[in-house]
């Protein structure tokens, strides 16, 4: 029972959006008929699209075969019988073959959007649609929306590899950031738009310098062929029978009849109750969210405590106030120490081979030694001050560095300012230490 | 119409950039961990596995699925419906999705059932990134370095045919008198039927009323080598026996090393079959104590398989080549034939005690 009452659910739901992805051909269709005619044009839409709904339930020889005579049917009526009209009758072929899709796709979403989007055309240049402008409008921005959910929905599928594996706070992630692209999209195109117009409307023609008088006039259009078979129809056509009016009110009368039937039969049965359906509608009020049932743990945590503060590009504006900041925050043994450091690196990383098994004392040795082996150091050379400076301090930078690392005794800052007196301010020198 | 065109050639334009920057910057700073919660454990009990992603970037990352190889032999132990799992003989394949935000790690727990030995690894993932549309935009394949060793099911002593459980008792106590030979006096106990009167400590006796002997320390440890037989089809007696059973007899070597040693005692191992890095060649581990030594052995059971290399007749023929006496053997087996009964026979008479356990018996019985 459940699930049949689920299946007439879903039929009537999606007989509701065909319905709506059609709205804006129906208004344009019916926009010269009268009420009755719309509300007529509205049931045998939904009579159509439902019918072929069913025919696909069918055999699919049998449903194809009954689709076809069906069209050929409504497209010879519509030629024969309603030639103004003949866009209607094509509408509800096209309805009829749609009853195949039984859910709608993306492509789906595409072809509302693309309607939309029509409407809106043919409205901008018909004056008695011009009051749906606007609807047609917001539908279209409803129908792209969706469509791109759509889309997202069956790309995460994909991405799913079709087999469930996406959970709900994965799709609403994805939801969410389909929509931040879509809103950075339209920003960009309404700081865009006035100029892109400027640039996609063509120059206009200066029709002044044309001579009217030599233009041809445009010939005459043929004379539209009649209908054979109008005569023999029109000649069916006689005047309106009061049986029909007589068939409405019955139908009517068995409409209300049955109503109140079902309701009183509803009635009867019912096992609901006031304080129950009061009850009911509290308790999904204050309905707890319910959790989505994992087959594995999950935990999340965030890393941006560990982010490192001051070393983003952002924070590469400031680095040389933080620099001095960082260095005046070092201790004396600690400035000694980086120095120390700063030179080794300098070292390596203009080709030095550093040995990890020697002392303080042999890798300062080495990198002098090193230094003398390449070329002689120039007054062009930009690591030349460096290098002088180097040559300078080594024996008191190993000194102090020793003093630092392995003695108890503390480094003054008279030390570390004598150390640092020279040392030059090219790039090299301030690359780390200010 | 110029400006429909006009969003058209916008969208494009944001979801071209977008496309980019996912493609360039989408992987960058994004680590995937996969580890198990333990690294060894015995068949039939449950190990969670661990799959770690962080982003450490700004760039969200709309969906990542991670796809790996898994051996087949790892059940998880929820039916993971928002998993995809493809089971095969050998290997399944297993995807997960996620959702990951600016510097956010995620963990992800799945309970895996271990019920079958061995040693299973996981060589390589495959991360593939979709950017803010939902399109893929990217897939890389990372070697990964994981591995789990799942021991032999090791089984209670109760659960021991009664013969081999008598004989495993008394090789971990090694109460007998026989055995008690050492000259060095570890205390007192009380006399028993059978010890000799040079044994009483007179002196204790008189002070307690009570008959005392010397409790001497044993001249022999308590040790045991297992034997265990790789032979699955005797071909002389159309006998077999099951892969099934094999199990079994690794379960009860397994069990039976770990019985000893729990006790104190040492435990070695032969093993005429294939094991990991001994290929071709007789398996031998000579008895030793200690929890590392009995990890060693389970290590290597872990990774033994019913294919012979070496015959049971020519393991004991060494065996008894070596002309040990005093040891402890205990030969795990499917069948044994009359020159295997000799040579066991000849083992007895060195002066050792040897075992028998028959699976074929088992399974008769």
């Amino acid at each position: 029972m459940g699930y049949e009452s689920s299946a007439v659910g879903r039929a009537i739901s999606r007989i509701l959006l065909e319905w709506l992805i059609w709205l804006p051909l129906w208004i344009i269709l019916t926009i010269n008929i009268g009420a009755m005619g719309k509300l007529g044009t509205i049931a045998a839409a939904t009579g159509f699209f439902a019918l072929g709904f069913l025919l696909f339930k069918l055999s699919a020889v049998w449903s194809r075969i009954t689709v076809a005579a069906i069209l050929v049917i409504l497209v010879a009526v519509g030629i024969g019988r309603y030639t103004n009209d003949l866009s209607i009758f094509l509408w509800m072929g096209v309805l009829l073959w749609r009853g195949r899709y039984r859910r709608l796709k993306p492509l789906h979403y595409g072809l509302a959007f693309l309607i939309c989007a029509a409407a809106v055309i043919v409205a901008s240049q018909n004056d008695s649609l011009s009051g749906y402008r606007l609807l047609f409008v917001i539908l279209a921005i409803v129908w792209v929306v969706i469509w791109f959910i759509s889309i997202n929905r069956s790309l995460l599928d994909e991405a799913g590899l079709h087999s469930n594996i996406v959970t709900r706070p994965v799709r609403l992630a994805n939801r969410k950031y389909l929509f931040i692209f879509l809103a950075a999209g339209l920003l960009v195109f309404a700081l865009t738009v006035s100029y892109g117009q400027q640039l996609l409307t063509p120059p206009k023609i200066n029709t002044d310098l044309l001579d009217v008088s030599e233009l041809q006039p445009p010939p005459e259009p043929p004379k539209t062929q009649e209908n054979p078979l109008s005569g023999l129809l029109d000649k069916e056509q006689g005047p309106p029978s009061p049986i029909w009016d007589i068939l409405f009110w019955i139908m009517v009368g068995a409409a209300v009849v049955g109503a109140i039937w079902f309701a009183r039969l509803m009635w009867r049965d019912r096992t609901w109750t006031w304080n129950g359906m009061i009850e009911a509608i509290r308790r999904w009020f204050i309905r707890a969210k319910k959790m989505e049932a994992l087959p594995y743990v999950e935990e999340h945590r965030s890393l941006l405590k560990e982010k490192k503060k001051g070393h983003s590009r952002f924070d590469a504006l400031f680095r040389r106030h933080n620099r001095i900041a960082e260095w005046e925050r070092l201790s004396n043994p600690e400035k000694v120490r980086r120095l120390y450091e700063e030179t080794v690196l300098s070292g390596i990383e203009q080709g030095y081979d550093f040995q990890t098994h020697h002392t303080p004392a042999e890798t300062l040795e080495g990198i002098e030694r090193w230094r003398a082996s390449q070329r002689p150091v120039s007054d062009n050379d930009k690591h030349s001050s460096y290098w002088k400076w180097l040559l300078v301090i080594r024996l008191s930078l190993l000194q102090l560095y020793e003093k630092a690392k392995y003695s108890p005794h503390s480094i003054t800052e008279q030390e570390v300012k004598e150390l640092k007196e020279h040392r030059p301010e090219g790039k090299d020198a301030s690359r780390r230490s200010p | 119409m110029a400006v429909l065109i006009w969003v058209v050639l916008m969208m494009c334009g944001c979801y071209i950039l977008q496309r980019i920057a996912y493609r360039w910057f989408g992987l960058k700073s994004v680590t995937y961990i996969r580890s198990f919660s333990v690294p060894r454990l015995f068949a039939g009990q449950t190990v969670w596995m661990h799959e770690t992603i962080a982003n450490r970037k700004r760039l969200p990352l709309p969906w990542l699925r991670v796809e790996s190889l898994l051996p087949a032999q790892l059940v998880f132990k929820q039916q993971e419906a928002h998993m995809s799992i493809n089971r095969g003989d050998q290997l399944q394949n297993h995807a997960s999705l996620f959702s990951i935000p600016p510097h956010t790690e995620i963990v992800r727990k799945h309970e895996i059932l271990c019920p079958h030995r061995g040693k299973y690894r996981i060589l390589s993932y495959t991360l593939s990134l979709g950017d803010i549309v939902g399109v893929t935009s990217k897939t890389v394949k990372q070697p990964a370095d994981c591995e789990v060793v799942v021991y032999p099911k090791v089984k209670e002593l109760r659960d021991f045919p009664l013969e081999a459980r008598k004989y495993l008792q008394s090789v971990r106590s090694m109460n007998s008198p026989i055995m008690e030979d050492h000259y060095y006096v570890a205390g007192i106990r009380p006399y028993r039927q059978g010890d000799s009167f040079r044994m009483v400590n007179w002196n204790a006796t008189a002070k307690s009323g009570e008959l005392l002997v010397h409790k001497r320390e044993s001249m022999q440890d308590n040790d045991l080598t297992i034997i265990l037989n790789a032979e699955l089809l005797d071909s002389a007696h159309n006998r077999r026996i099951t892969p099934e059973d094999f199990e079994e007899a690794l379960s009860y070597a397994a069990s039976a090393a770990q019985y000893v040693v729990s006790g104190g005692g040492k435990a070695g191992l032969l093993f005429n079959g294939i094991a990991e890095g001994n290929e071709g060649m007789l398996f031998r581990a000579p008895a030793r104590a200690g929890s590392a030594h009995l990890d060693l052995l389970l290590d290597a059971m872990a990774s033994f398989q019913p294919v012979t290399t070496l015959g049971l007749s020519y393991v004991l023929e060494q065996v008894v080549a070596d002309r040990t006496s005093g040891m402890n053997y205990m030969l795990i087996t499917g069948f044994v034939d009359r020159k295997q009964e000799d040579l066991v026979r000849q083992l007895r008479k060195q002066g050792n005690a040897v075992e028998l356990l028959l699976l074929a018996k088992e399974v008769k019985s």
